[in-house]
């Protein structure tokens, strides 16, 4: 049975775009354009997958409060932004709201396809039992490869999986510096070039939650980022 | 010159008003002195007139040819005999100096009697023990000598050819360095010349003689008569000018301003007056002979001080060229007079008053001008940078003045141009935002078309084109929206205290392993680590930025790239100054505005890459962050640009707000 992905976008160009190529990959595509048609449909049953636009209409926040509702209705519907907006503000508003992604308009439909694999995979392995082999242990710090799950001294750290895929990429090679490039390209994530630092002072800022002194992730100026905790 | 010295050098203006004053009362004062003058000469007239008929019968006591004329001073108070000198006037000319050591003598009248006050100075060696003294009256008929014998204090007696002569009292007192002897004689007793003579244990110390002016009753009377004011004296002379009756007391009446300000002002001496014709017996002057003849002169003579005067008239009494006597009208008039009134007092008070308020005003008014002026001044220059670009508008004064209004104005500009400003800088974000959706829906759309398997080659083609375009102008707006992300991230950087060349070098390496086919070289000229409060991202960023254009602007493949940083000193302070130089394309001669947003002037393309011209741009901001400048120039040798920025440490600057 195929995956339903619900696409919510007040632009039809963009719409018909995005759900041809979901179609042709074997995805049942909706689509909505405002706000309450999403949620009139979201009522009666929810999809696998919802891909947001923040601004809908006139209304410039509609994707937000569509996402709140969502995440009431179910914590594990995962739930990617996809917008014009891109400052800080934007994106950090949209994962408040819990959204596991936030992506610009900009990405391009086979980087998008592969986000929206990542999120089945994640959500596919939460369901199934715990796969040991999956995990990388690095002292304290326990990573789920197939669950997109990371504890910290028997914590749960509540990552995006943006925020998940870069933390893998640096805890991966404990000392070695991941330039920006390469923890895109390895995590293989699409965030723009300078949203990095604020996706790492997050990650931090959650590792702080449960240390207040976290000392883990070192930046290279200049160069990018490492994990220096073995 | 500044305002508060203008203001300052205009209040001054001020001293014009007492000075005006003081001037205008100056030519008052002169004015008053020639009616004063006028008054008094008819006066005299009147008062000569009146004594004309008394004067036939008043013989000259004048006799210069026997002995020194002496006018003896009527007392003010009652003598006491006590051979103390409390009621007389004993103003050193008064004295009248005798033969002896240290001997003088003291003529006074009061009331028909003559007053005689002879000091003997005792000397210190062989003190005298015996004193006698010798008076004799010569009236060429008959001359009576009367002999006081004295060794101790007390009364003393007084013998004519060994009997004793009662009438004359008198009392005796050895005070310190002098034998003191006070004597009172009828009137009566004592005519014609008048000689002293002291003995002391035997022996002579020599005849005095003197002819003593004597008042006689009548004219006493006749003056005693006249009506003075308290600044007035009149003095009666006899034919030869030789004084025979004064009346009136002005020297110690004399009134002197006590204000301080008005006696500098004027240049009077707060001294009272001295009396000038004090112990003048006999008067001789030019203005007596003009009386003589004209039957009045008058003159003003200077007082004691140059702003005091004193105004005569003589008039003569008796005929012309035979006059029996002279009367002097004195009156002390001049500037001091005026000055004196309490009304002038208080109006140059006033005025002086008025004007030091006004200059502390003026002072006050000009120092908060110039204060607000330097206020303005500074809130505008801290309101832009060199570059005309507002960082943030400082509060405008609610004041109701021009200043205020200007204020206001400078306010209302500033906040257009920011507004301007502001439009200008995010036109490239919403220009690039609004962008995203059409290169969304074109890029979605080819590459769906990609997909596609049935394409021939020349669509593919095509299509694989048409998403290098996408991508390449996708790369240009996001370029647009760095210059304003950057700002948002200063916005938020807060400084640490780094080591920079640590810092650098990371950098250096980072861009090397990034452009590994240009040679990047780090060289810190320093001899020390430096460690320095800055935002070491953003020290980061301008660096990656002034690398990276090295790069694009490099014509050698291999070619060298050298970062510096040095500690130079500057007119502004001293900062450190980080450097990138290349061998490459030269700039052109206009290049000044390189530092600008989206200027680029030089041709090269960056590999493909669209060159925005932002780099510079950036770097400025992130120079600007830490108290510094970009600069952008081509090497000395002309192989290549050096471009950088200098930078101080953030504590200077942390609560700068760009806003």
């Amino acid at each position: 049975m195929s995956r339903t992905i619900a696409l919510v976008e007040d632009e039809p160009h963009i719409r018909d775009n995005y759900a041809k190529w979901f179609r042709n990959h074997g995805y049942e595509v909706l689509e909505y354009a405002t706000k309450n048609e999403a949620i009139g449909a979201f009522a009666n049953s929810l999809p696998d997958l919802v891909i947001l636009d923040v601004g809908l209409g006139d209304e410039p926040e509609a994707g937000f409060e569509l996402c709140r509702e969502l995440r009431q209705q179910s914590k594990t519907l995962p739930i990617i932004f996809l917008s014009a907006l891109d400052t800080d503000l934007d994106m950090i508003s949209g994962l408040r709201l819990g959204a596991d992604d936030y992506l610009t308009k900009e990405v391009s439909l086979p980087f998008l396809q592969a986000r929206i694999n990542a999120l089945f995979s994640r959500v596919e392995a939460l369901s199934q039992p715990e796969n040991k082999d999956a995990k990388m242990i690095r002292g304290d710090l326990v990573l789920d490869k197939e669950r997109f799950t990371v504890s910290w001294f028997d914590k749960d750290l509540d990552l995006t999986l943006t925020e998940f895929w870069m933390l893998y990429a640096l805890v991966e090679r404990p000392g070695h510096v991941k330039k920006r490039e390469q923890l895109l390209k390895d995590a293989n994530i699409i965030v723009e070039d300078n949203t990095i630092t604020s996706h790492i002072k997050r990650i931090r800022r959650k590792f702080e939650k449960v240390t207040p002194v976290f000392e883990g992730i070192e930046t290279v100026y200049g160069i990018g980022y490492r994990w220096i905790i073995k | 010159m500044r305002l508060r010295s203008k203001l300052l050098l205009s209040a001054l203006l001020l001293l014009l008003m007492p000075v005006t004053t003081v001037r205008f009362l100056r030519s008052m004062d002169k004015w008053l002195i020639e009616r004063e003058r006028s008054h008094l000469a008819e006066k005299v007239q009147s008062i000569s007139s009146a004594l004309s008929p008394y004067s036939y019968n008043w013989h000259s006591q004048y006799s210069p040819v026997q002995a020194t004329l002496v006018f003896p001073e009527p007392f003010k108070s009652d003598i006491i005999l006590d051979a103390f000198t409390n009621e007389w006037q004993t103003d050193p000319n008064q004295w009248v100096s005798l033969l002896g050591p240290g001997s003088k003598m003291l003529l006074g009248q009061q009331n028909g009697y003559l007053f005689v006050y002879i000091r003997t100075k005792i000397a210190s060696l062989t003190p005298a023990k015996n004193y006698q003294y010798s008076l004799s009256f010569d009236n060429l008929e008959l001359k009576r000598t009367y002999v006081i014998d004295v060794q101790d204090r007390g009364n003393v007696i007084a013998t004519e050819n060994g009997n004793i002569q009662p009438r004359i009292q008198g009392f005796w007192n050895k005070l310190g360095q002098f034998a003191d002897m006070e004597l009172r004689i009828p009137v009566d007793l004592h005519q014609g010349i008048f000689e002293v003579e002291i003995e002391t244990d035997g022996k002579k110390q020599g005849v005095n003689s003197f002819t003593v002016l004597k008042t006689n009753p009548e004219q006493q009377k006749l003056m005693d008569n006249l009506l003075t004011n308290e600044d007035e004296r009149i003095w009666l002379l006899g034919e030869h000018g030789e004084l025979l009756a004064k009346k009136g007391q002005t020297t110690d009446d004399i009134i002197v301003s006590e204000n301080p300000l008005l006696n500098w002002l004027i240049g009077t001496s707060p001294e009272p007056l001295k009396e000038p014709w004090i112990g003048i017996s006999q008067f001789t002057s030019d203005w007596l002979d003009e009386a003589r003849v004209k039957g009045v002169s008058t003159r003003v003579l200077a007082g004691s001080n140059r702003h005091q005067q004193r105004t005569i008239a003589v008039g003569r009494i008796g005929k012309k060229d035979q006059p029996s006597a002279y009367i002097i009208y004195e009156k002390i008039t001049g500037t001091s007079l005026l000055y004196s009134q309490p009304y002038v007092s208080f109006l140059l008070n006033m005025s002086l008053g008025l004007m030091v308020f006004a200059i502390f005003i003026f002072l006050i008014f000009g120092g908060r001008l110039s204060y607000r002026i330097q206020h303005l001044q500074k809130q505008l220059a801290q309101s832009l940078d060199k570059n005309g670009r507002v960082l943030g508008i400082q509060k405008a004064s609610k004041a109701g003045d021009e200043l205020g209004q200007l204020s206001r104005n400078v306010h209302l500009l500033l906040g257009r141009q920011k507004n301007y400003q502001d439009y200008q800088e995010r036109l490239a974000s919403r220009l690039s935002h609004e962008l995203r959706t059409p290169m969304a829906v074109v890029r979605g759309a080819l590459e769906n078309l990609q997909m596609n398997v049935n394409h021939d080659s020349v669509s593919l083609e095509l299509i694989e084109r048409g998403l290098v375009g996408i991508q390449r102008l996708s790369s240009l707006v996001s370029r647009m929206r760095e210059a304003a992300r950057l700002e948002e991230m200063i916005n938020q950087s807060t400084c640490q205290l780094t080591d920079l060349s640590t810092l650098m070098e990371q950098v250096v390496e980072g861009m090397a392993s990034i452009w590994p086919e240009y040679q990047i070289s780090f060289l810190n000229h320093l001899s020390y680590q430096p460690k320095v409060a800055v935002a070491p991202e953003l020290i980061a960023q301008a660096l990656e930025k002034l690398v990276s254009n090295a790069v694009d602007f490099s014509t050698m493949e291999k070619s060298e790239i050298r970062v510096n940083l040095k500690y130079v000193e500057i007119m502004e302070g001293d900062k450190y100054l980080i450097s990138v130089s290349n061998r490459g394309e030269l700039l052109p001669e206009n290049h000044h505005h390189l530092t600008e947003n989206m200027v680029s002037v030089r041709k090269k393309a960056s590999q493909g890459e669209a060159h925005l011209g932002l780099g510079l741009f950036i770097v400025g901001l992130i120079a600007q962050f830490h108290d510094g400048e970009v600069f952008i120039r081509n090497r000395t040798d002309l192989q290549g640009v050096i471009a950088g920025f200098t930078l101080s440490s953030c504590e200077l600057i942390s609560t700068r707000n760009l806003q």
